[in-house]
């Protein structure tokens, strides 16, 4: 026991001890019972109550009767720094772990008989009272088992998953995901990067202008914008009503998730128009003629082609637009336009005759219909000069087919692609300023006074659109944010709506940062051995999400999703390829503790970890937080390593761990029995019943009270635990709301055991939206 | 008297930071070099500590140990043994905070971090304080490994990770995001460098028509919400300010370093170039005049995810190499790691020397811990460079008795000209420095 420990029991001791056997008898089996109250067969955030042993119970017969007069009645003399006079001050005072009675030293201390004082220990029905209440997870009070304390209202900008799924969806999916690159890493907190921290600094401003600038073009590029201006429009026609207007208000409310505000609307037009000014001057100041030259007629595989050249000396790293006419030979004129090209192929011929760098070169294909035996003659001729100026050739170039003759002096017709340029260049610089604009890279409700009255439905709408589906509302949730008419019940109705919706999305994004798997799921090659394994967390995940199952399915669910790879890798069947993720019966994979991706990754590169498995299944399974590690810690870890012997199986080390000193057992008693039972797989996931040296895999240890010696009874107990099924609503409840999912009290103190994963996610994102 | 409109400030300002006036921040350093002081300073942090036997100050860090993870900078025709001081006896740190956080945070700035998540501050770093007093073009260059790192448990709940990946802190409550990709860092300094006048001009305009309306939009909003908001949305302001004061900058008379050529999307290939890169591209623009300060983290705090495998091989990752635990095999990789930040160190001194600007320069090289496998703060690795002879390089500082890193950051500001009345806070906090003891 610790100084402090020791120094408490000596305190007890003093105690003088009141009993109430009756009163607590009664108080005890009156309300150790649980009553729930279902709607519709789900656990509703405003349809749940229940009760259960809580501190205000316990305070009243136990605490305050047998213990305050040492710990708590004096707060100036607290015996061992111990306070009972308050839940807070109870947690502060360190003695209890949640779950755990066995590793909870006000437990402990009582059990022993050190505590009370004295000689005269707690009757068995008050030791059970403490024991109950600490195993049924130290409740505060009975009214806050769904609900969450106020989180950190740190939510104010957009992740980068948020951030890209948006572009995708105002792409229809044209656009993905890996297309929108050098965004910069955001801080994360618990976790998630759902509840960023706010700066935006210089370097941060410099890669989301660069991401802007990169993307615009691609944007705007899309059928669904073009569509929003005629193609057939000249440049004068292209006017901010007809094109600008459309475009930007198409983009700008998604991006904002509502519409723009009639001022926001006039400072882009500013933009816009500032834009086209500039172009125009810049094609009217223009000082040197565009430069290039036509090498030739060729033919390859491809076809026949027409090759050259072509840059313009005020810019030449840009690239400059052609077009090619052709006529028959010996006919007037300029012929007829056949089609556009970008000079934009690699020349260093050029680049080393005339001093440029960049890709200067065109190749542009000559349709197959003139390939008919008569001669051709054809034109290349630059965009961007003021009179179109044909480029010269080298000479005839012959052909069995065609014989395509170089003229360098005709008239070029009217073009103006260099105009539309200018037009590209202000809407760009339009949509530009839209994804710089706060309004989009941070969160509404961090301009708590930003909102008109008519706008309080948008705001709804994208908090809950952002927190399942990383994306603006949908029309259907639009609709209602546009009436203003989002009351909670319609809310709650969109919540199971949209969480169907985006089930793919939120498993990605809340189970993928939760468990760790988000990272191969989005960046690793989808043949790959690490993304098939992140594939089947997910699909595990959403598959419970969306048939309605109890949290605690998560750990056996009975089934599991697996493509070719992963099931080579389990050795089991599963998808006849890599695209195809198929669910196969089995009761030993699926659960989150026997993933091959969670044990894979807390493993080293040559063996399994069971310290590693144990502190990650303590603190993102059962939501426990181990003491932070000091110097004089990892000193005794240090002495500790030294003396173990390299041969001992790994049973005796990690007792050797365990049994080092009273820092050692703190941490040990909760992170062996789980590592260990975790042993029978090995470092890749694959199970085993023995090492590589032929010893068998034993584990012994106890977990809660529970034998806990394979991961199948491991499980077991985790499924069965309130523990577990509160840990999971308090990462949500770090997700949603940002609130400590480690810390004493926050959200889901209490989950009942037949709460679905579905109900408790709607339950914390409508406490999130409504902010309540 | 009629108040000048922004868009006007900034026009002038383009013309005042014109080619000409790069010339004279260049005859500016060159005073400098007289040997009135120092006027270029680069921060440089490595995470981790090293490997230090038990009871044994000094560790690994030996000058004349073949095997010790000094030995890069003491072989070879590029040998810079004579630029480089070892400072012995420093410790850091504050009682009951992890020293990954606290040390690299505050690596700088000996300031206390807050473990308060709504109120994440630490405190103005020492690179910073010098910046205030240099007019350069940009204010400071920061670099960075090759990934933020994210905890991947909740152990340490209130610790912010900003506090594991930034070293430079303009003020106690804005961090300075260091470039990572040698690619933005090449384009955000020289990127204008092959295009012509008139193409430049317009990309310029173009971009400062969109950050006016951005910067516009901040300021209608930031009087719309809570002061915590204000603050984050004046940072973004200053961002964009910031840019579209590099806007203004001509850097067409630089001689610029090359266009990086290689893949750094995984951050554990081309770990060596991505940094070399990074450091050629801040000697370049300090020999511009471009700025006089830089700070470079050769990875960010605790380090769980790269093993630096391109260039080392495979093997554990950094934290588990430096949490050895004793085994023979971790610890050689150990020290290959710190060997092979030794070797980063040694080209940037090398390029400073190759560019005539070491001798008006300070690099401070040091980490977060002695011991990686204890989080020992005592004997924590320390290094300071330069070219000089007012400084004993080339030689090792002992102690009698130990010394806060504050006193050395003291130093680095004095040597640099730069008045401080103290540095550090709480047990760190200092009005001395140790300049006796590291001048000739």
């Amino acid at each position: 026991m610790s100084t402090g420990g020791l120094a408490m029991s000596w305190f007890f001791r003093r105690i003088t001890m009141v009993i109430f056997i009756d009163a607590i008898l009664l108080f005890f089996f009156g309300n150790c019972s649980k009553s729930f109250k279902l709607h519709d067969g789900q656990v509703s955030s405003s349809s749940t109550t229940f009760s259960r042993t809580t501190f205000a119970e316990l305070y009243k017969n136990v605490f305050a009767p047998k213990c305050l007069s040492c710990h708590g009645a004096d707060p100036k003399n607290l015996s061992a720094n111990v306070d009972l006079s308050s839940y807070d001050k109870l947690i502060a005072s360190n003695i209890l772990q949640p779950y755990d009675p066995e590793n909870s030293l006000l437990y402990t201390s009582i059990k022993a008989g050190y505590m009370p004082p004295g000689g005269h220990p707690l009757v068995a029905t008050d030791q059970n009272l403490v024991k109950e209440w600490i195993s049924a997870g130290a409740l505060e009070n009975e009214s806050n088992g769904l609900t969450c304390t106020s989180g950190n209202a740190m939510h104010p900008r957009l992740s980068n998953y948020e951030y890209k799924t948006l572009i995708m969806d105002i792409s229809n999916g044209q656009l993905t995901l890996n297309s929108i690159t050098n965004l910069p890493e955001l801080p994360t907190l618990f976790n998630y990067d759902t509840i960023s921290e706010a700066t935006i600094d210089k370097v941060t401003a410099e890669a989301y202008l660069k991401t802007a600038q990169e993307l615009t073009p691609k944007i705007l590029n899309l059928a669904t914008i073009r569509n929003l201006c005629s193609a057939n429009l000249t440049f004068k026609e292209k006017t901010w009503t007809n094109c600008g207007l459309p475009i930007t208000n198409f983009i700008g409310q998604r991006l904002f998730r509502r519409p723009l505000r009639n001022t926001e609307v006039d400072t882009l037009k500013v933009v816009f128009d500032n834009s086209i000014a500039q172009g125009q001057q810049r094609i009217t100041s223009s000082t040197l003629a565009i430069q290039g030259f036509l090498n030739g007629f060729g033919s390859d595989s491809k076809g026949a082609y027409i090759a050259g050249w072509a840059y313009d000396p005020d810019w030449p790293e840009r690239n400059i637009e052609v077009q090619l006419f052709i006529k028959l030979k010996d006919t007037s004129g300029l012929g007829t336009f056949v089609r556009t090209a970008l000079a934009d192929q690699p020349r260093p011929d050029v680049n080393s005759v005339m001093g440029t760098t960049g890709n200067q070169g065109f190749v542009i294909p000559i349709p197959s219909t003139y390939l008919n035996g008569q001669n051709y003659t054809a034109a290349v001729a630059a965009v961007g000069t003021a009179n179109n100026a044909i480029l010269p050739s080298s000479a005839t170039a012959g052909a069995t087919s065609v014989d395509f003759a170089f003229n360098s002096n005709l008239n070029a017709p009217e073009v103006t692609g260099e105009f539309d340029r200018v037009f590209q260049d202000a809407i760009e610089n339009t949509i530009v300023a839209l994804l710089m604009s706060p309004n989009f890279l941070y969160k509404m409700e961090y301009f708590p006074d930003g909102f008109l009255a008519n706008e309080q439905g948008f705001k709804l709408a994208a908090r809950l659109s952002l927190a399942l589906g990383s994306t603006y509302p949908d029309d259907a949730l639009w609709a209602l944010a546009q009436n203003n008419t989002l009351s909670h019940s319609s809310l709650e109705s969109e919540a199971q709506r949209l969480l169907t919706k985006y089930s793919s999305r939120f498993s990605t994004n809340f189970a993928g940062q939760w468990l760790g798997f988000r990272r191969q799921l989005l960046s690793d090659d989808s043949n790959s051995l690490p993304y098939a394994l992140a594939m089947e967390s997910k699909l595990v995940f959403e598959q419970i999400l969306l048939v309605d199952k109890p949290i605690g399915q998560l750990l056996e669910p009975g089934f599991t999703y697996l493509n070719a790879t992963a099931a080579s890798h389990y050795a089991l069947s599963g998808g006849s390829s890599n695209s195809d993720f198929t669910q196969v019966s089995s009761s030993a994979r699926g659960g989150l503790m026997s993933q091959a991706q969670f044990l894979a990754r807390t493993a080293t590169i040559n063996e399994s970890h069971p310290i590693k498995r144990g502190i990650w299944v303590l603190d993102s399974i059962l939501c426990r937080q181990l003491p932070a590690l000091g110097q004089a810690t990892f000193e005794e870890i240090a002495q500790a390593q030294a003396q173990i012997d390299p041969n001992a199986s790994v049973l005796d080390k990690m007792a050797f761990h365990r049994n080092a000193g009273a820092r050692c057992s703190t941490c040990h008693n909760q992170i062996d029995p789980i590592g260990l039972a975790l042993e029978n797989y090995d470092r890749n996931g694959q199970y085993r019943s023995a090492y590589s040296n032929g010893k068998p895999v034993v584990a012994n240890l106890t977990f809660n009270g529970s034998l806990v010696s394979n991961p199948s009874e491991l499980a077991a107990v985790f499924g069965q635990s309130n523990e577990f099924r509160s840990c999971v609503k308090k990462k949500m409840g770090a997700y949603f709301l940002g609130v400590n999912p480690v810390a004493p009290g926050g959200c889901g103190q209490f989950i009942p055991e037949n709460a679905s994963l579905k109900s408790v996610t709607i339950n914390t994102v409508l406490q999130a939206v409504e902010g309540k | 008297m009629n108040r000048l409109s922004r868009r006007l400030l900034l026009k002038n300002m383009s013309l005042t930071l014109s080619l000409p006036v790069l010339n004279n921040f260049c005859s500016f350093s060159e005073a400098f070099a007289a040997g009135t002081g120092r006027s270029h300073f680069i921060g440089v942090f490595f995470p981790n500590g090293s490997y230090f036997p038990a009871n044994d100050a000094i560790g690994s860090w030996h000058w004349n140990d073949n095997s010790g993870v000094l030995y890069p900078l003491t072989t070879g025709a590029d040998a810079v043994k004579s630029n480089v001081m070892v400072v012995r006896k420093i410790y850091s740190g504050f009682s009951g905070i992890d020293p990954h956080w606290q040390n690299c945070a505050g690596f700088l700035s000996c300031k206390k971090i807050n473990l308060d998540l709504l109120n994440v501050r630490c405190g103005k770093s020492i690179d910073q304080t010098i910046a205030d007093t240099k007019s350069t073009p940009l204010r400071s260059i920061e670099v960075g490994g090759p990934y933020y790192h994210q905890h991947l448990l909740t152990d340490h709940p209130n610790y912010s990770h900003l506090y594991m990946n930034r070293i430079a802190w303009k003020t106690d409550s804005q961090a300075l995001t260091p470039f990572t990709d040698p690619y933005a860092l090449f384009n955000s300094l020289f990127g204008s460098g092959n295009q012509s006048q008139r193409q430049i001009k317009y990309l310029m305009n173009r971009k400062k028509s969109i950050l006016d309306h951005v910067v516009g939009e901040l300021v209608t909003i930031k009087n719309r919400t809570s002061a915590e908001g204000k603050l984050a949305l004046e940072n973004y302001e200053t961002g964009l300010r910031d840019i579209e004061k590099g806007l203004s900058i001509d850097t067409q008379s630089c001689t610029t370093p090359g266009s990086p050529t290689k893949s750094y999307s995984d951050m554990n290939l081309n770990y060596i170039d991505r940094v070399q890169q990074l450091q050629r591209m801040i000697v370049f623009a300090m020999k511009c005049g471009l700025t006089n300060v830089a700070t470079i983290m050769y990875a960010p705090a605790v380090s769980g995810d790269i093993t630096y495998s391109g260039d080392l091989g495979n093997g554990l990752a950094h934290h588990d190499v430096a949490h050895h635990g004793g085994i023979g095999d971790e610890i050689n990789r150990l020290k290959a790691v710190n060997q092979m930040h030794l070797g980063l160190l040694k080209h940037l001194l090398n390029l400073l020397k190759t560019q005539q600007i070491l001798s008006q320069t300070l690099v401070l090289y040091g980490t977060d811990m002695s011991d990686g496998n204890l989080h020992l703060e005592q004997n924590i690795p320390m290094l300071l460079c330069g070219e000089s002879s007012d400084l004993k390089f080339g030689q090792e500082i002992n102690f009698s008795s130990a010394q806060p890193h504050s006193k050395l950051l003291k130093s680095v500001l004095s040597l640099s000209n730069v008045s401080a009345d103290k540095v550090g806070e709480g047990a760190l906090e200092t009005t001395a420095d140790l300049n006796s003891s590291l001048l000739t």
